[in-house]
């Protein structure tokens, strides 16, 4: 299920828009979807505010996620030795 | 709006890895060991992120690491020229998973919302609670690392999972459809589940942390009205 599939419509607009709201983000609708929703966020403040939040939260998760890369080079180096079993030859 | 992908950019490989096995070059390196190491190797930490994302502990993280790395040097011959190494590697780990899980007898597959768009009206109507708490602006003043871990940390696996491939790597809703063999609905499903997931945690998170009462000193601003 894909919410692409209409323009949004006008009546209850703030409804339909903030039901779209990660789909927007994500860039997953349709242009003529996109361009309706970002008409509306240019005259809801409400709106606005809502899309301005998603957008920084999914850009917090994002950069926050846990990398352990010091742990990855380590990985790496037990991944090589099991691979040199099968036959592999690193460079 | 998410950044440009980078996936399905073809490579120059110039192997035929269905012949390539005895093929060396200068260094007495085997070509299509050269193309692994350059290709699925240098994929490790995104893979590895993968993992710690299905995976129970980092022991398991680990294992499923090296399973997938090694199916996939075993198949790399019939890996198809062009295609992206990055996405057949979370493939291939996500099955090895999927295997593990059910050697194991979990019953873990049963966690999918149905309703993509009531999660992200439910998650609005949170951060519009939070917003007349004063607390929505949590992100840009506290250092909300631990508390994303802890969040991360209770997601269910497949939550955690379709998380990293969609939030983190960039893929698209299709992509990781493919990769994790589900439908595209079920991807926005979890997508969006875990997402309120987390910034519920995350606004829990802030008023734990008593930021309401440090943001109460604050000239007031305008707030926007619940949907």
């Amino acid at each position: 299920m894909t919410a692409d599939t209409d323009p949004v419509p006008p009546r209850d607009a703030c409804a339909v828009v903030v039901r779209l709201l990660w789909d927007y983000l994500d860039g997953e609708l349709a242009s003529d979807r996109l361009a309706a929703i970002e008409a509306h966020l240019q005259g809801c403040r409400d709106c606005a505010g809502h899309y301005a939040f998603a957008e920084r939260f999914l850009h917090t998760v994002r950069d926050r996620w846990p990398d352990a890369t010091d742990e990855d080079e380590a990985l790496r180096a037990r991944v090589l030795r099991r691979l040199r079993d099968e036959g592999f030859h690193a460079a | 709006m998410r950044a440009e992908r980078s996936l399905d950019r073809p490579t120059d490989r110039v192997t035929d890895r269905t012949t390539d096995r005895a093929q060396d070059g200068p260094d007495g390196v085997p070509v299509r060991d050269r193309d692994f190491e350059r290709e699925a190797i240098a994929c490790l930490p995104e893979l590895a992120r993968f993992a710690r994302s299905l995976a129970r502990d980092p022991a398991a993280a680990e294992d499923l690491v090296q399973e997938t790395y090694l199916r996939a040097y075993r198949g790399y011959a019939s890996f198809l020229r062009g295609h992206d190494v990055r996405r057949w590697l979370f493939s291939i780990c996500h099955h090895a998973w999927l295997r593990i899980v059910e050697r194991e007898r979990r019953v873990v597959l049963t966690e999918d919302g149905d309703e993509a768009e009531l999660e992200t009206l439910a998650a609005v109507r949170g951060q519009a609670d939070a917003s007349r708490e004063g607390i929505d602006r949590f992100i840009d003043d506290l250092d909300v690392g631990p508390a994303i871990r802890e969040a991360i940390t209770a997601l269910p696996p497949l939550f955690r999972g379709v998380v990293v491939l969609v939030d983190v790597e960039g893929l698209s809703y299709d992509e990781a459809a493919i990769v994790l063999r589900i439908a595209i609905g079920t991807v926005r499903s979890r997508l969006f589940r875990a997402r309120r997931l987390l910034q519920e945690r995350l606004l829990d998170h802030a008023r734990d942390a008593g930021f309401a009462a440090a943001l109460a000193t604050r000239p007031p601003t305008t707030r926007s009205t619940t949907p």
